[in-house]
């Protein structure tokens, strides 16, 4: 018999058993809120990182890798936090993409220059980049408006990208977004403005 | 205050959102039950408010009482020791021959003394 056993009186049996009953039930309440989020907010995300990274994959990554980490790192944190949290991290997937892209890029340009001379035929970097005319957010949108938006929305600065996205699609606040963007409250303001601008210019004067 | 085309922007944007194909979809879905196989039971312990800063109270206090002088945990009596004056003549005379000298003259008168009967 353990000492904890023998210490334990019957009321500190039943306690313990009322306590782990009461985490028990905790967990699955915090499980079934965290899935209800995902489940709530995982296709905007992709929709977010589709139009960051145009390439099916690598959204699909960042937003199975944001998930991860938010239930691994920050599932304690109050549900409120949940979305800025979010999209914090999936912001920065997206940017260390980007970053590996532009590395991989270069890499890719200086060896066709290098090789340039011994090749008949030299690589074109621009043929690894992903080809966005199929991509499923353009097919959804097919012909109009939504196609028209969507285009835009893909051929805007991605600071200002992020900016519409999260201020305007997902609806957080400028203090949300500035904490999802890591970036100051006017940053936010300035990067949302220039956005509009740029959309409203990009849609046309006949745009709603 | 959103303007017309924000809100317009906004519904078309999570209108597709909201139509996706089947196996994204499917592979959200995935990527949702994998996320949520990491969220873990804590342990009791962990969910214990201030335990590290309880823990480092207990192993000061422990240190305290163990690097501490011994002197400090002896009992001490409540009477005061007494003072016994001693005069130096017992203890050694003014030339240096104390009880505790050893004596030549004696050892050998002491030594005449066990020889004769």
């Amino acid at each position: 018999m353990s000492l904890s056993t023998l210490l334990m009186s019957p009321d500190d049996d039943s306690a313990g058993a009322l306590a782990a009953a009461g985490s028990a039930s905790a967990q699955q309440a915090q499980r079934a809120a965290m899935e209800r989020f995902l489940a709530e907010v995982e296709k905007r995300a992709y929709q977010h990182a589709l139009l960051g990274l145009r390439h099916r994959e690598d959204a699909l990554d960042a937003v199975q890798d944001a998930m991860l980490q938010l239930c691994r790192r920050y599932a304690d944190r109050p549900a409120a936090e949940w979305r800025p949290l979010f999209f914090r991290i999936l912001v920065n997937k997206i940017q260390d993409q980007r970053r590996r892209r532009t590395v991989r890029g270069r890499w890719l340009a200086w060896w066709t220059q290098g090789n340039a001379e011994d090749d008949e035929a030299p690589v074109d970097p621009l043929e690894n980049t992903p080809d966005t005319r199929q991509e499923p957010l353009r097919r959804l949108a097919g012909e109009g408006a939504l196609r028209a938006v969507a285009a835009a929305v893909e051929a805007l600065p991605p600071r200002q990208q992020q900016a519409f996205l999260l201020r305007n699609v997902e609806g957080l606040d400028i203090a949300a977004t500035a904490l999802a963007m890591g970036c100051s409250e006017g940053s936010v303001k300035t990067h949302y403005f220039r956005a509009l601008q740029a959309l409203r210019t990009a849609v046309g004067e006949d745009a709603p | 205050m959103s303007t017309p085309f924000e809100k317009a922007t906004r519904e078309w944007l999570r209108s597709a959102a909201e139509n996706l194909d089947g196996q994204t979809r499917s592979q959200l879905n995935r990527a949702r039950q994998t996320a949520l196989a990491e969220l873990k039971p804590r342990s009791r312990w962990a969910r214990t408010p201030f335990l590290p800063l309880t823990a480092a109270a207990v192993v000061a206090v422990v240190a305290a009482l163990l690097l501490l002088p011994s002197s400090n945990h002896r009992p001490r009596s409540s009477t005061p020791a007494p003072v016994v004056a001693i005069d130096e003549g017992d203890l050694g005379g003014a030339g240096g021959q104390g009880l505790f000298d050893e004596d030549p003259t004696l050892f050998a008168l002491a030594a005449v003394g066990e020889a004769t009967p």
